[in-house]
């Protein structure tokens, strides 16, 4: 008999397979939402002890599957409580998130959150079981320039996410983009910036410094308030999220689940990426985006959907081609090699019994998520109401233990501090965070796409005009900062109109 | 305002001093290579923050002839008092010590006493509940990352 | 307040066991391989099957960490610098010798203590399926006409492969268009879109899209043919004396007390023997070589003196 997604159902649905899913999409919001665990790791520390168990393929891709989806959701609830995000993809969501946490409805941007990634996702998978072969074909034809002009359209975001002020939100972008090019250059080798310190070599750790830059200075700020007597407990309302409300915005979603679908795709880009891509979406085509940084849901709603949708995006190039589509699905891939399994072209050929279950757990794990996110909102929102005088203590010490953990090296710990002070004084004099964040993620990728591009005996600059992918994304990302300055003159003026 | 004013000006002076050394310093990194090479992102790059520093020391300047403008910056709730920076460098200080101490001592006894520190620095005085803190966090989190997530942290060892 | 006292009880006796757990026979407690590459790569996939069989060999949880960047850099520092005890070991690869050559650190395989070597994987020269080269010379005569104007993906500056193909280069007296990659699977990926005209990677890292006949291998930088890819010639036998590859095995800081090191020898020696791991090294395609401690770290020395040449040869 032909295997169908039925069947892979089937052995999804098996008692011991679903019950490590149920527990690894738990665990995977546990991992997510502590700072410095991210998906990756929690996927890389969960392998050995799926082979210890000897579980088979099936359950240990379930589980494994179960944490990835459950981490990347799981991230955005320490972004939207206490502006920390858990996983660098959640520094999007924070944006607006946070603002409405501050504003009692914890509960409801939680809802918004689980909402957002699950469509997201549910989204992705479909496109998954049904476009794999198509999407991945189109992201073969993604070359040096292709990349360099997607992260020239990412960076270009930045002057519609810096709120109010371009020219700071530029100037920390440039920081960022500099802080990037620390390390081993990836295409001449030659290490910059290192001063012969080796935890230098492989760049300004980035898990790290978004410790820095949002849990660091975040309870430096809260220790200003607090001081001040000036704070005030949010209060707890709209504990129950309205899924009517929600699905107003239901073009979005698709829309922005389909651009993080093809993001996922491209291996080199990833959750973080699409997030950012998302958010910019959602603010693009919104009616009033002067709104956005004070709490709306649009601004959770795009960059949670995006993000999840390049979950299953990830998974394409991993299926299809065997090349992992990011640094989660390059695990996967090993988990599936031990497996005796190697995916790639090869896989859908021969071992549609393996790929079907694959997709079975994908949608599965998507839906484990909704009902635990939904669930266990009401409680994880009262983590606002615990006393500060306490959280603040623990939220540090999570930090610390959180930059360390991802390498075990305590000069990680060392770039968090360092980057705890830039971020408080950045926060000080009004220069935006996320900038050096998505500067960050994208600065390597455009000066080593441009320079391998730049390398080719038949490169010119016209190149950027004449290759159609590349062009198109150029003009996005002109359109963009032609959108964002417009939106911050607005906004600009809607403030002093205030006054 | 003063305040803020001289703020930017450091901040945007600071930059400008940074951009010129990250300039400097790419041209070391100078090779011999095809297409471009590892010195010319990281020098457009600090061409281009040098410029914008400047831009921006100049708006700020000519807000400070408005006074309504500066006003306006100020009236942020970010302000921070005496009292608050002088919190906020105890605890950047606490954090480095419990940073280099954690190098010799592990992970468990400086992170009771870093938690202790805090809890007084920002006011807690019920003994109960900082004691059950302090002590309980470290433990659990020694559970979690070392038994099961078997992340090795820092543990207590004779360095020379 | 009750659960509290247990999480804290429970914790105390735990680190009460963690403190007497010293004493006993090496080894007692989970074994930590540093691997410098990313997840999912070929020495990734090696330490996995490593340490799933090692995991049974020894009695202990063998676990495999990722410490990836600075071109592997990182990972063999960590390596090096691990507390001496055998219990954080380090997967080594052959960009370990050529550190101090590229004058990217001062680390080489004097800093570690050999255990065994565990496997061997040649290079090879890799084309698209409809490419007009149907051998090794093919390609070289267009290089030799069109100098500059082949583009040789590899899987990073310094690495392996670059070094391979700037051999290749060197030997048959042309020009390639070295495009270095973040790993071996970006430059596969570029390939398949035919951004690039070939790259140098290993045989297993292509051999997927060579079964479905999208890419061809034009030669193997091995001494002889490999059994799984016998109608593919080797680059010797087309004229161009190169023969090179990369090899994997495992290594302990170079303190580590000899008795430690010789359990380990013995026991991965099982381990490379057990039929499980031959099984999973042939499903992954990786060439199984074993050499023991003394052998491999006279071969480290070997090496990194041989890379040492080949770099100040080729700038």
């Amino acid at each position: 008999m032909e295997p169908s997604i039925f069947q892979g159902f089937q052995v999804a649905l098996e008692f011991g397979n679903f019950l490590v899913l149920f527990i690894g999409v738990t665990l995977g919001i546990l991992i997510g939402a502590l700072p410095g665990l991210t998906a990756t790791m929690g996927v890389a520390l969960l392998l050995p002890f799926t082979i210890g168990a000897q579980m088979s393929a099936a359950a240990s891709m379930s589980m494994l599957i179960g944490i990835y989806i459950g981490a990347i959701f799981g991230g955005s609830i320490p972004a939207v409580l206490i502006r920390t995000p858990g996983t660098p993809a959640s520094a999007a969501t924070l944006m607006d998130g946070f603002p409405m946490c501050q504003a009692g409805n914890a509960g409801e941007a939680l809802g918004l959150v689980t909402f957002g990634s699950f469509c997201g996702g549910m989204i992705s998978c479909a496109i998954m079981i049904f476009l794999s072969p198509v999407i991945s074909h189109f992201a073969e034809r993604f070359s040096y320039a292709e990349y360099f002009a997607l992260a020239v359209f990412g960076l270009s975001m930045i002057a519609s996410i810096s709120g109010g002020n371009v020219l700071k939100g530029m100037i920390s972008g440039i920081f960022g983009l500099l802080l990037a090019t620390v390390g081993f250059d990836p295409v001449s080798g030659v290490p910059r910036y290192t001063f012969g310190m080796p935890g230098l070599l492989d760049g300004v750790s980035f898990i790290p410094a978004l410790i820095g830059l949002f849990a660091f200075s975040q309870v430096f700020m809260d220790i200003s308030i607090l001081t001040q007597g000036k704070f005030e407990q949010p209060a707890l309302k709209n504990m129950i999220p309205r899924i009517g409300g929600m699905l107003k915005h239901w073009f979005l979603i698709v829309r922005t689940a389909l651009m993080g679908t093809f993001v996922g795709s491209l291996p080199g880009a990833g959750c973080d990426i699409a997030a950012f891509i998302g958010l910019n979406e959602a603010k693009r085509s919104s009616r009033h985006p002067e709104k956005f940084g004070t709490g709306i849901p649009e601004g959770i709603l795009g960059p949670e959907a995006c993000k999840s949708g390049a979950t299953g995006g990830a998974m394409i190039p991993m299926l299809t081609l065997g090349i992992p589509g990011d640094a989660v699905t390059a695990i996967m891939l090993g988990a599936l090699t031990i497996q005796g399994l190697q995916p790639g072209p090869l896989l859908f050929k021969d071992h549609l019994d393996v790929v079907y279950p694959f997709f079975a757990s994908m949608i599965l794990a998507n839906i484990v998520m909704i009902f635990v996110g939904f669930v266990s909102a009401k409680y994880i929102a009262k983590i606002v109401s615990i006393d500060k005088k306490i959280l603040l203590p623990v939220i540090c010490v999570l930090s610390v233990i959180g930059a360390y953990a991802m390498r075990q090296s305590l000069f990680d710990v060392a770039v968090a501090i360092v980057m705890g002070v830039v971020g408080f004084a950045m926060r000080k004099w009004d220069y935006p965070a996320a900038p050096i964040v998505l500067a960050l993620i994208l600065g390597p990728m455009a000066e080593s796409n441009l320079r391998r591009a730049l390398l080719l005996p038949d490169a010119s600059v016209m190149m950027f005009f004449t290759r159609p992918i590349t062009a198109v994304l150029l003009l996005f990302a002109i359109g963009t900062v032609i959108f964002g300055l417009r939106s911050s003159m607005k906004s600009g003026t809607a403030v002093s109109d205030a006054r | 305002m003063q305040k803020i004013l001289s703020g930017e000006l450091i901040i945007g002076i600071l930059l400008i001093l940074f951009g010129s050394f990250t300039f400097y310093q790419a041209g070391v990194y100078h090779t011999q290579t095809d297409g471009v090479g590892p010195t010319f992102f990281p020098q457009v790059l600090s061409a281009v923050l040098i410029l914008f520093s400047l831009v921006s020391i100049v708006l700020s300047l000519v807000k400070s002839c408005s006074p309504q403008e500066l006003a306006e910056s100020c009236s942020e709730s970010t302000e921070t008092t005496k009292p608050a920076f002088r919190k906020i460098v105890l605890c950047i200080a606490g954090l480095i010590v419990y940073w280099a101490v954690m190098y010799f001592l592990g992970y468990i006894g400086p992170s009771i006493a870093f938690l202790v520190f805090m809890m007084l620095l920002l006011g807690e005085r019920n003994v109960l509940k900082i004691a059950c803190w302090s002590i309980g966090l470290p433990l659990l989190l020694y559970l979690v990352f070392e038994r099961i997530l078997n992340v090795p942290l820092p543990v207590f060892e004779l360095r020379i | 307040m009750n659960r509290k006292n247990a999480v804290w009880a429970i914790g105390f006796a735990l680190l009460l066991a963690g403190c007497t757990a010293d004493n006993t026979p090496f080894p007692s407690k989970p074994i930590t391989v540093i691997v410098p590459w990313a997840a999912g790569g070929g020495t990734d996939g090696i330490a996995r099957a490593l340490a799933k069989e090692a995991s049974d060999v020894f009695g202990v949880m063998w676990t495999v960490n990722n410490k990836t960047g600075g071109m592997g850099v990182s990972g063999h520092d960590f390596g090096a610098r691990a507390r001496a005890d055998g219990y954080t070991l380090t997967l080594i690869t052959y960009e370990l010798c050529t550190y101090k050559a590229l004058g990217r650190a001062n680390l080489g395989p004097d800093d570690f203590k050999a255990i065994v070597q565990i496997n061997e994987d040649p290079g090879a020269i890799t084309v698209q399926a409809d490419s007009p080269w149907n051998t090794l010379q093919d390609m070289i005569n267009h290089a030799k006409e069109n100098p500059k104007a082949v583009k040789v993906g590899n899987s990073g500056p310094g690495s392996v492969w670059h070094i391979g193909a700037a051999m290749l280069e060197k030997e048959a007296g042309v020009e390639f268009t070295h495009v270095p990659h973040d790993g071996a699977a970006p430059a596969v990926v570029q390939l398949l879109g035919g951004h690039i005209d070939a790259v140098a990677v290993s045989p297993a890292e292509v051999r997927q899209h060579v079964e479905v006949g999208r890419l061809k291998i034009l030669g193997i930088m091995s001494k002889e043919r490999m059994a799984d890819f016998a109608e593919v010639p080797t680059v010797v036998e087309q004229g161009v004396n190169v023969v090179h590859g990369t090899w994997r095995g495992l290594a302990a800081p170079k303190h580590t007390p000899d008795e430690i090191v010789a359990t380990l020898e013995e026991g991965c020696k099982k381990v490379y023997d057990s039929p499980a791991f031959q099984e999973a090294a042939k499903q992954a395609y990786l060439g199984l070589q074993y050499r023991n401690a003394s052998d491999f770290q006279e071969f480290l020395k070997q090496q990194e003196i041989a890379a040492t040449e080949m770099v100040s040869d080729n700038g």
